[in-house]
């Protein structure tokens, strides 16, 4: 161990020791006379923060108590509907599910994932994390709607039957009965009964090679800002429109993407009435090269394996990791695959 | 082999655990001669031990005065589990502790004391007052805990063990503290001859070192 440090302590004078133990002990004295006034205040103030504490906890006992008496009383009166009392979250395989729930009904679709939040007065959110629902919602005070949020879609609605699918982080609503409010991208749209959203912009210049079921397709041109799948998302399906040949007329190459789009939501919404006429639409889709060729080569395997077709699901899910391993339901179709071995 | 020869300039007295336990009580229940006794037995030590962590410093008796104070008030608290001098010097060390902290607050500029020595050569004591000026100004730039733990080690002399025990922290903490105080005053004695001269000085804390504890 090494030498310290030669500091030199000062030292101290007699003289100085003995004023420093009057002075020391003068202190202690002055310190002890005042310590019964001291400690008498301390008790005081003691007692003042117990009984603070104490009215505070019969305060928050009462509280809690009145709580409960309040939740019970008002369970009993939902009667024999579904309390959420917790955040749910339903998972569905190959099959769908079925609930109904106070003042809805909820079909859940085959490999699909939604959390129910708890209803409450100021209304009740579902988030869709994969797949599609189809709701009918009885109606409901405008304080309390239901909302559901798909990816950066919300959905808000205060009495119809509609149905959200969730495409990558955008969604598609088709709404059957009534009005729904669809939040997107900070814009608020109105849907009503028999519309759709986004809505389906009509194929420019359509010509009998973007409908048939091997389509050319033509991708670079300029994006259509009328798509509400079209902002900076990278997992967002980009519409393509086609180039004008030599700045005239659209010619035979002309447009693709919405069209391919238009298919692929007819497809979505055929999954459940006609699903071999929706398989044969994602069919000819998915042989393309643009996203939507991604989500159609999904959806496909995904219809494939809901339908218990195990050995088509895995060839298409395999395909589609193959060619988009990175692709926006990658992790879908890994989880489905897993399910499916 | 020759026995080195103890780092603390006061003679240790020997004291059974026995006899801490009944004089402890003896001070505890108030009795001005142990509360006396105690004062006496310690006074050195304790102005030595603040004297190495605060320098030359005109709030150095009111410390002391602060130490013993603090003591006499938490004594009852004493338990035994280290000895009552090691639980001595945690009371003064907090005491110093906080007069840094108050310090760093309330930056006050003071004249620092002469330190009479009983250095025979006036010119080399003159050095070593002027040296020792100059280390407490930087140390007094230091975050306390870290000049306390290394007054304790270095000039003080304490084990790595014992600083730690008596700061009442780790080991490690105690000796990065004192690596980082270190570090800081190998910077300034770059600039300063003086200070890099006391500090390089055989056995100093600068110099090459064999045991850091």
């Amino acid at each position: 161990m090494q030498k310290p440090l030669p500091v030199v302590v000062e030292s101290v004078s007699a003289r100085r020791w003995a004023r420093l133990e009057r002075s020391l002990f003068a202190r202690w004295d002055e310190e002890r006379l005042r310590a019964p006034e001291a400690e008498s205040e301390r008790v005081r103030q003691g007692s003042a923060r117990r009984l603070g504490r104490q009215i505070a906890i019969s305060a928050a006992v009462l509280l809690a108590v009145a709580a409960s008496v309040m939740c019970f009383v008002s369970w009993r009166r939902a009667g024999e509907a579904v309390a959420l009392d917790h955040t749910s979250r339903i998972a569905t395989g190959a099959n769908g599910s079925h609930l109904a729930l106070q003042g809805l009904t909820l079909d859940v679709e085959p490999e699909s994932a939604v959390v129910l939040g708890s209803p409450s007065e100021h209304g009740m959110l579902i988030v869709l994390d994969r797949g599609g629902i189809v709701c009918e919602v009885a109606p409901r005070s405008a304080g309390a709607p239901l909302v559901v949020q798909a990816g950066s879609v919300q959905v808000k609605v205060v009495g119809t039957r509609f149905s959200v699918t969730r495409i990558g982080e955008k969604a598609r609503v088709a709404v059957e009965h009534g009005v729904v409010e669809v939040a997107a991208g900070g814009r608020v749209a109105r849907v009503g009964a028999g519309e759709v959203w986004p809505p389906e912009a009509p194929a420019v210049a359509a010509s009998p090679a973007t409908t048939s079921d091997a389509p050319s397709v033509v991708e670079g041109g300029p994006v259509s800002d009328a798509n509400p799948h079209n902002d900076a998302n990278p997992k967002a399906p980009a519409s393509v429109v086609a180039r004008p040949a030599g700045g005239g007329a659209a010619g035979p190459h002309t447009v693709y993407g919405e069209a391919a789009q238009a298919r692929f939501e007819a497809a979505a919404a055929l999954e459940r009435s006609d699903p071999a006429r929706a398989e044969d639409l994602y069919r000819g889709l998915e042989n393309g090269s643009g996203s939507w060729a991604q989500h159609a080569l999904f959806a496909h395997g995904r219809l494939e394996a809901a339908r218990g077709n195990t050995v088509e699901a895995r060839q298409l899910l395999e395909r589609y990791l193959t060619r988009f391993p990175k692709g926006p339901n990658s992790q879908d179709a890994r989880s489905v695959l897993e399910r499916l071995r | 082999m020759a026995q080195s020869p103890s780092r603390t300039a006061f003679p240790l007295k020997l004291v059974r655990p026995a006899d801490d336990a009944e004089f402890v009580r003896r001070c505890v229940s108030g009795e001005r001669a142990a509360l006396r006794e105690l004062f006496e037995r310690e006074r050195v030590r304790l102005h030595a031990l603040l004297f190495r962590i605060v320098g030359p410093s005109p709030h150095l008796d009111d410390l002391l005065q602060e130490a013993f104070l603090e003591v006499f008030r938490s004594i009852a608290s004493f338990r035994g589990e280290s000895s009552l001098r090691t639980w001595i010097d945690r009371c003064t060390v907090r005491v110093a502790y906080a007069f840094f902290a108050r310090k760093a607050r309330m930056p006050v500029l003071e004249s620092l004391s002469d330190a009479p020595s009983s250095a025979p050569d006036a010119e080399e004591h003159a050095l070593l007052r002027e040296a020792t000026r100059r280390l407490y100004m930087e140390l007094d730039r230091l975050e306390p805990r870290q000049r306390l733990a290394f007054t304790l080690f270095a000039i003080e002399g304490r084990s790595m063990r014992e600083v730690a025990d008596t700061m009442s922290s780790t080991q490690v903490a105690a000796r990065v503290r004192v690596w980082r105080a270190r570090q800081t005053l190998e910077g300034r004695a770059r600039k300063d001859p003086l200070l890099a001269e006391f500090l390089a000085r055989p056995g100093a804390p600068l110099a090459p070192e064999k045991d850091a504890g």
